[in-house]
């Protein structure tokens, strides 16, 4: 069983299921896990407080398999290397040392490196790294079957819900303060999506809004946000070639693969 | 739903001879608390012979100054599976594209010698800029290549990945570890100056009293700073596998609250 660990954040005006950019770069990594050797997915919904089912259960499969999507996307390998000019530059130096060799075998084989073989080796080896970095992570398959989700009650998301509770400041002052206050709550991958909602801008990662509790407060910012991330949860799906409308972005439905094994664990007694 | 592979029969066995103990620690850091894993699965007794150990015995043993929430030993767990499946990544990507790399060294190294040896005919100046120019054709690590064998590392996250399991999160029971845990927190609050002071003087304290995982551990943190390549959110933050160098024990860090 392999675990996994997503966040139920406090937000103004509600709650929302959030995986940072680091949780689904931990999600790709687990897709490598699973396609070596497949096994079950535990995944732990950290909460601020003990949430009742009905708050999560209907959303939790969603969001799983929109994490699952969006990890599974291919990503661009960013490695430093010789840029193209500077290998041309090389190249062309190997093609005049090569007119110039005059018989001396040293410098036909210096030669025929620059101007033949490396830039072909160069070429061939980067290539089959893309091609690796673009296949499929088929292992991602077994989490969106029905994982295990069990609540887990997070002592920092606790307090950033009490900081948004007592703030009577408008939401993105709001937002602004509890980003400022994640990193000593050992919440520092929520900080970047608190500053983001502050900033009335779409929060990196994977993030699904839930729970509204005042039409007051959601009116003011964040179910904005909500109505944009629906296109933009849509755009991932359809570069994933996914026909499935739970995953293009359409309303939340009824989320029976997420019901399987569901298990609540909502003390928060320490170990 | 899970097929059964030809690795489940041999882990089974594997699990009648000894347990599993996760040790994770929550060390004291000059910014905030950091969580640490070693790749070290510890094997708390041997069974007898012909005898299985009780299943209870396997367990994720924290070691903190404070009790951990179990939220926060669950982060810590699940950084140590996802870091493990990095390493298989990294791994058999480096195994993939072997033969390649493999044949780029090879004929990258005669190459650069012949050509190196024939600038000395054209003087010390020319065979230094040859040199250079040809050093940069090989597939060295900063400028994108990887080594041409995947290493131990992907060996032992190979070793591991068989009997990974969601282990009950318990606290560490064990009286050296606690004993050293405490006094190194002792150390770190007593502890002033600078990042940089404050890192040496742990790595010392773990040094002179015989643990070189965690000694490790602060001497990256410190190459690390001296190298300031990554902003600072990222560079305390992370939980992909950290390579302990001469001590060559693996390891997975997370961010913790404040204690």
């Amino acid at each position: 069983v392999i675990r996994l660990c997503v966040y139920l954040a406090p937000v103004p005006g509600g709650m929302a299921l959030v995986a940072p950019p680091e949780v689904v770069e931990q999600v790709r990594a687990v897709g490598y896990l699973l396609q070596r050797k497949p096994q079950a997915v535990r995944v732990a919904v950290l909460t601020p407080a003990e949430v009742g089912e009905e708050v999560w259960r209907e959303h939790i499969g969603d969001f799983i398999r929109r994490l699952t999507v969006v990890a599974g996307l291919p990503v661009a390998t960013s490695e430093r290397r010789l840029s193209g000019r500077w290998v041309a530059v090389l190249a062309t130096w190997g093609v005049l040392l090569l007119l110039a060799a005059g018989g001396n075998l040293m410098q036909v084989v210096g030669g025929l490196w620059l101007a033949l073989f490396f830039p072909w080796l160069r070429r061939v080896y980067h290539g089959s790294l893309e091609r690796w970095a673009r296949r499929p992570l088929t292992g991602l398959a077994l989490m969106v079957e029905a994982p295990a989700v069990e609540l887990l009650v997070h002592p920092g998301l606790t307090r950033l819900q009490g900081l948004l509770e007592t703030n009577d400041v408008s939401d993105a002052e709001a937002n602004s303060r509890v980003a400022d206050a994640c990193t000593s709550l050992g919440l520092i991958w929520l900080e970047p999506v608190y500053r983001a909602l502050s900033s009335r801008v779409l929060p990196p990662g994977v993030w699904a809004p839930i729970a509204w509790q005042s039409a007051s407060r959601s009116s003011t910012g964040i179910s904005n946000l909500a109505s944009e991330a629906a296109p933009a949860a849509a755009s991932e799906a359809a570069t994933f070639g996914s026909t499935d409308p739970d995953v293009a972005g359409a309303p939340p439905v009824q989320a029976d693969s997420g019901r399987e094994g569901v298990e609540q664990r909502t003390s928060s007694a320490a170990i | 739903m899970l097929t059964t592979l030809p690795g489940r029969e041999w882990e089974r066995n594997w699990r009648k001879i000894c347990n599993i103990l996760v040790n994770a620690f929550v060390l004291p850091h000059p910014e905030r608390p950091v969580g640490v894993v070693f790749w070290e699965p510890r094997r708390p007794r041997r069974a007898a012979r012909g005898t299985a150990t009780a299943p209870g015995d396997e367990k994720f043993a924290v070691y903190a100054p404070e009790p951990v929430s179990a939220a926060e030993a669950a982060t810590l767990q699940a950084a140590y599976h996802a870091s493990l499946g990095e390493a298989l990544r990294l791994g058999e990507r480096t195994a993939g594209a072997s033969g390649v790399l493999l044949l780029w060294w090879v004929l990258g190294v005669v190459g650069a010698v012949l050509l190196t040896l024939r600038a000395v005919e054209w003087g010390i100046g020319m065979t230094w800029l040859v040199g250079v120019a040809m050093l940069f054709t090989l597939p060295l690590a900063r400028f994108g290549g990887d080594r041409p064998f995947p290493g131990g590392r992907y060996s032992r996250a190979r070793r591991l990945a068989l009997h990974l399991d969601v282990l009950p999160e318990v606290a560490g029971d064990e009286p050296r570890l606690i004993e050293r845990s405490r006094a190194l927190w002792q150390v770190a609050r007593r502890l002033r100056g600078s990042t940089r002071d404050q890192l040496s003087g742990l790595e010392a304290h773990c040094r002179e009293n015989g643990w070189p995982a965690v000694a490790r551990f602060y001497r990256d943190r410190l190459e690390l700073l001296n190298r300031e390549v990554l902003p600072a959110r990222r560079r305390l933050v992370t939980w992909r596998p950290r390579f302990a160098g001469r001590s060559n024990l693996p390891y997975t860090m997370v961010e913790m609250g404040a204690r």
